[in-house]
């Protein structure tokens, strides 16, 4: 005798499934759209958490000295990363540092690369003391464990190095001693150099080009920005304001505080609205789904009674409906997470670029997590949308339900 | 005695008015026996087929079967009596309509699987005369399911002599496939074994519902309005064949009102308004 595929309960819903190709791709189709927003929006929220996250741990201070005027260009330093150049031309670091409440003060030098022949590409350098830095310095020492020499660089993670590990700047070339990871803020497309370097860069800067640049004359002490650590129990605005009314004059300050919030408010202004369509998109989903399964049970009236009458359990028939529902759940999951990934994975990049925040891609683990989680959310959803048909499936007196209309 | 029905009532409220459906009904079937219930439609006798199947709970009375009271027993039991001891033929096509024919016979089967199935079984030999017979006297074409058609010239569509074998708690999944193919061979639509419902006549599928019923070998067979739309020559195989049924042993309770179905019975019971009454068979 051959063989005859051979049925058990088991296998029941999958049978039913495959014998009904419209309804059940119909189905999966819904689950998959369900999954594929759920997957898509959980994973963007915790890549601008992640991205948010960085930026405050990489905008460690609490105060920006900057020039007067300066500090939109300061700021979009921070977050963009737009290279600009500006300074000070004045001892303003050692001037902040006697004012009550810094308990730490560093400076910083800020010029701008050219989008022309003489510079690999168009960068911020970032010339900081590597003394005194409480910024920059703990971030490149989590991943450079050398000290940078004179005439060397670190780069942030978008920079382009050449294959020799060296990258052009105003003509000059220097050896890259490392390329940091990716933070999503403005510090991934800028070039480190310690102040040793800068009276250099601004020399080379000057070769090039006089415009925009820091002169030649305060090429050993200009200073674009002193970031500023306060002791506990004083507020940025309460310094910056003594520092206002000092004779420290033409100053403008930054709030790194407020930069992250300004941030922070357009990052939750974004996780509202993916959370208000996922839970609109998921109840019209539930609702499509459980109209559909309630239809369905509906229509297999005689189908459930039969299966009773050979002797099926009240728990057998609702393990066949839920069977049904959930492997409709765990296909359209599978289906919808794998084509969500296919988008936010590759273009991680340019959907950071697109939303102008910081994004940042979680690892790993964080995203098997919740891969597991949104195939979970797809089959309880899909079980839950059957919950009501397998109740009426399960009262005592269902045949007499089941068989209504014959 | 295998079916003991006691005053069994069954009330139902309709424009707020109460009527018994079933109205204190008494009934005793032996194995071996095949009773036929009469009667006009809308008299209860499908009715008093679901209490006794214990499908519906009745108002007051008692339902032994096989000397246990079916009201008292859970949903778990009661399914299991379903499956195990009682067979159900019933009026409208119930076949499931995603499943094969041998898929749908082998399911009452497949569902306690925990409980061992202690029926009587065919054995290979009697697939194996099954083509031997299909060999001397070939009908139709036999499928390579191994499936052949038992087929006595003078009386078709009747439940070959059969091997008993109980089939123990290591029954095999083909050893399912055996019994379901030989049932249906000898039912005459071994070949429509892989056949979907839709793609079978109502003749076809009633004989298919019948294999299905006694796939688990039950002790009471239960056919309500078997011949119900089936023309005349039909009516004749099915009536055959439970007549087989019931001499194998195994008792059958039908409900019908077609004359030509009635003969087969050792007796006849006429319902009206809920009533039982015993007619001469």
């Amino acid at each position: 005798m051959a063989a005859v595929p051979h049925i058990t309960l088991g296998r029941l819903p999958l049978e039913n499934l495959r014998r009904k190709p419209f309804r059940t791709t119909s189905l999966i189709v819904v689950v998959a759209i369900l999954a594929m927003a759920f997957f898509g929006g959980s994973i963007l929220a915790l890549n601008l958490n992640k991205g948010l996250k960085s930026m405050e741990e990489r905008l460690g201070a609490d105060l920006m000295v900057v020039p007067s005027g300066s500090q939109s260009k300061a700021e979009a330093l921070l977050t963009n990363g737009n290279p600009n150049t500006f300074y000070f031309t004045n001892d303003i670091g050692e001037r902040v540092q006697g004012f009550d409440g810094v308990e730490q003060a560093t400076e910083q030098t800020y010029i701008a690369s050219l989008a022309a022949e003489c510079c690999d590409e168009k960068v911020q350098i970032v010339g900081f003391n590597p003394e005194t830095d409480f910024v920059i310095e703990p971030w490149i020492a989590s991943q450079y464990d050398g000290t940078l020499g004179k005439g060397e660089v670190i780069v942030g993670s978008s920079i382009n190095v050449s294959a020799d590990n060296t990258i052009k700047l105003y003509n000059h070339v220097f050896p890259v001693k490392a390329q940091l990871a990716r933070t999503a803020t403005g510090l991934d497309s800028s070039v480190f150099i310690s102040d040793g370097t800068v009276p250099d860069m601004v020399s080379y800067a000057n070769k090039v080009t006089t415009r925009g640049t820091i002169p030649d004359e305060y090429a050993d002490r200009a200073v674009s920005s002193v970031l500023v650590k306060l002791q506990p129990g004083y507020s940025a605005e309460q310094v910056a304001d003594e520092i206002s009314k000092s004779d420290l004059k033409g100053v403008g300050f930054v709030y790194p505080g407020g930069v992250t919030s300004t941030t922070k408010t357009s990052l939750n202004t974004i996780l509202v609205y993916v959370a208000v369509f996922l839970i609109v998109f998921w109840a019209l989903a539930l609702i499509v789904l459980l109209a559909v399964f309630s239809a369905s049970v509906n229509e297999r009236k005689k189908e459930f009674a039969s299966l009773r009458i050979m002797g099926a359990t009240r728990g057998m028939l609702t393990r066949i409906v839920l069977g049904e529902s959930a492997l409709i759940g765990l296909i359209g999951g599978v289906i919808g997470i794998a084509v969500a990934s296919l988008v936010v994975f590759p273009f991680s990049g340019a959907i950071g670029k697109e939303l102008e925040l910081p994004y940042l891609q979680v690892g790993v683990v964080p995203c098997l997590l919740l891969i597991v989680g949104s195939l979970a959310f797809a089959v309880v959803t899909g079980a839950l949308a059957s919950l009501v048909s397998a109740f009426r499936l399960g009262r005592p007196e269902a045949y007499l339900t089941l068989r209504e209309g014959e | 005695m295998l079916l003991d029905v006691r005053e069994l009532t069954r009330e139902f409220i309709r424009r707020g008015r109460t009527f018994a459906a079933v109205d204190h009904v008494n009934l005793q079937i032996d194995d071996g026996d095949f009773v036929a219930i009469v009667g006009r439609s809308g008299n209860g006798k499908s009715t008093l087929l679901n209490m006794i199947c214990g499908l519906l709970r009745p108002s007051s009375g008692t339902v032994l079967v096989g000397g246990r009271n079916v009201a008292e027993l859970d949903d778990r039991e009661l399914s299991l009596l379903r499956n195990r001891v009682v067979g159900f033929v019933t009026q409208s096509q119930t076949l499931l309509p995603n499943l094969t024919i041998a898929d749908n016979v082998m399911l009452p089967a497949m569902m306690f699987p925990e409980e061992p199935l202690n029926i009587m079984s065919f054995s290979d030999d009697v697939t194996d005369n099954a083509a031997s017979i299909d060999d001397a006297s070939p009908v139709g074409d036999v499928p390579d399911n191994g499936g052949a058609d038992i087929v006595d010239p003078d009386m078709p569509d009747v439940i070959a002599p059969m091997r008993v074998e109980p089939i123990g708690p290591e029954t095999s999944p083909d050893e399912y496939e055996k019994r379901a193919m030989a049932l249906l061979a000898d039912l005459g639509i071994a070949d429509l074994a892989g056949s979907y419902p839709r793609e079978l006549s109502g003749g076809e599928m009633r004989r298919a519902s019948i294999a299905r019923a006694l796939m688990n070998g039950p002790r009471l067979l239960i056919a309500d309005e078997p011949t119900g739309d089936l023309d005349a020559e039909s009516t004749a195989v099915v009536m055959r064949l439970l007549r087989s049924v019931a001499d194998s042993g195994t008792a059958v309770l039908m409900v019908t009102h077609d004359a030509d179905a009635m003969p087969y019975a050792d007796r006849i019971v006429t319902m009206d308004a809920g009533r039982l009454t015993e007619s001469a068979a």
